[in-house]
């Protein structure tokens, strides 16, 4: 329960995080957080298309038509100049979050 | 694809209640999804049945997803607000400048309404061209009404007197005029509901409205009686009017459908009352509490006609020419 809910606050910066690499379409990516995060953040498949498409309707994300491995054409998505700027201001203040948490946290645990 | 999947994904384009060219972009990229999952499962060692069931379990609930679409895309951007409001004001402007009583005007705004909502219409349907639709349904609206009121008198005279009260021709004209406009309503109507119920409620959101306002006029002889009553009621009809450009814009920019629906309820309810109340005669509560009530329901009709045909279509899928079920319902992009 407490995964999910933090899976569901930084779903977006996560997308966006992915998505500095390279554009992929939405299987990729269900595939590539599971790996990425060894297994850790497993997606519900269909809530993440309507993460994509708020997204992209933000202007964060930037969508097209290209081709996909079975055959028929796939939606990626690449990550738009304001994505970028909205990540690094999200990643800025989680490295402020996170280190304030560990602080906190981690004194606790030694 | 599966069987299953492709009910799977018929059952989703059931539930997405969008624009037809965003809900063929959303089934065609979640019908590649389905595929990838489906191509990895089977090299896992499942069946196509198999694979296709599971990744289509995977993916979800329909109705979850159906419902984050659309509050996803339902959300309009500034332009369509813009053009979604832009027929409600001209209305109120036409009130609060008193230029209805311009036949010119009238027909001038008729054909700009009409024309607008063909060529949204006809050039993809976004969601906006339904305000414009509205208006442009209430000329073939109120004539089919003022023709079948006079066929009914016609009639009525004929019985009691044993003569018609125009000439023959007249008659004919009517009689052939009332089917051929009510054709044109029930099939735009039934185009409406089919896509969304919701859409032909906000279709229909000024019916109430200028059903009254035909009414008064009625009541004080007519447009061209010459009666100076007539434009009593204009700054209330303007601000109702409006009003209704208000709650459009607000329609537009709520996501969730639910509250959508609410507003609509609320505000017709609203403003019928406001209307019953503006107009120089007593009414009583239980008629206030009447005609607003009927207005809902009329409202919120289109939901029942859209139930039946969902259960029509559902008892007949769909078919090609050649009498097969239609497995693909788009195209692969050129």
């Amino acid at each position: 329960m407490y995964q999910k809910e933090l899976l569901k606050g930084n779903t977006e910066t996560l997308l966006l995080s992915l998505l500095t690499d390279e554009p992929m379409h939405g299987y990729r990516i269900v595939r590539e957080i599971e790996r990425r995060s060894s297994g850790y953040f497993q997606f519900k498949e269909g809530t993440l298309y309507p993460a994509l498409h708020r997204m992209e309707a933000a202007g964060l994300l930037s969508g097209y038509w290209g081709a996909g491995t079975t055959g028929t054409s796939r939606r990626y998505y690449s990550i738009t100049a304001k994505g970028r700027q909205v990540l690094e201001e999200r990643l800025e203040e989680w490295h402020r979050f996170s280190r304030a948490v560990n602080r906190i946290m981690l004194a606790w645990g030694s | 694809m599966d069987a299953q999947s492709h009910g799977y994904l018929l059952s989703l384009a059931k539930q997405l209640k969008l624009e037809p060219n965003t809900k063929e972009d959303i089934l065609r990229e979640l019908e590649g999804h389905l595929e990838e999952r489906a191509a990895e499962l089977e090299k896992d060692g499942l069946s196509s049945q198999e694979a296709y069931k599971q990744a289509a379990i995977d993916l979800g609930r329909l109705d979850v997803i159906a419902k984050d679409m659309y509050t996803v895309h339902s959300r309009g951007t500034w332009r369509d607000i813009l053009l979604a409001t832009l027929p409600h004001l001209l209305l109120a402007a036409l009130f609060a400048l008193h230029l209805w009583t311009e036949l010119l005007v009238l027909i001038v705004a008729m054909a700009v309404f009409t024309f607008i909502a063909y060529k949204g219409w006809k050039t993809g349907g976004a969601k906006w061209t339904y305000s414009w639709l509205g208006y442009s349904l209430a000329a073939p609206t109120i004539s089919w009404l003022m023709a079948f009121m006079a066929l009914g008198y016609a009639a009525w005279t004929f019985v009691t007197t044993g003569n018609l009260p125009f000439g023959i021709p007249l008659l004919i004209l009517l009689v052939a005029y009332v089917p051929f406009s009510l054709w044109i309503l029930v099939n735009v109507t039934l185009r409406v509901v089919k896509r969304d119920w919701l859409l032909a409620s906000l279709t229909s959101l000024p019916f109430p409205f200028l059903t009254s306002w035909i009414l008064f006029l009625n009541w004080q002889g007519g447009l061209w009686a010459g009666s100076t009553k007539i434009q009593e009621t204009d700054s209330d009809r303007a601000i109702v009017f409006l009003a209704l450009a208000v709650t459009t814009a607000v329609f537009f920019k709520v996501g969730r459908r639910l509250v959508q629906i609410g507003l609509l309820t609320l505000s017709t309810t609203l403003l019928v009352v406001y209307t019953v109340v503006a107009i120089p005669l007593s009414f009583g509560i239980l008629a206030i509490i009447l005609v607003g009530l009927s207005s809902v329901a009329f409202l919120l009709s289109p939901a029942i006609l859209e139930a039946r045909l969902s259960k029509r279509s559902s008892a007949h899928p769909p078919l090609n020419g050649q009498g097969e079920v239609v497995t693909h319902w788009f195209s692969t992009p050129g």
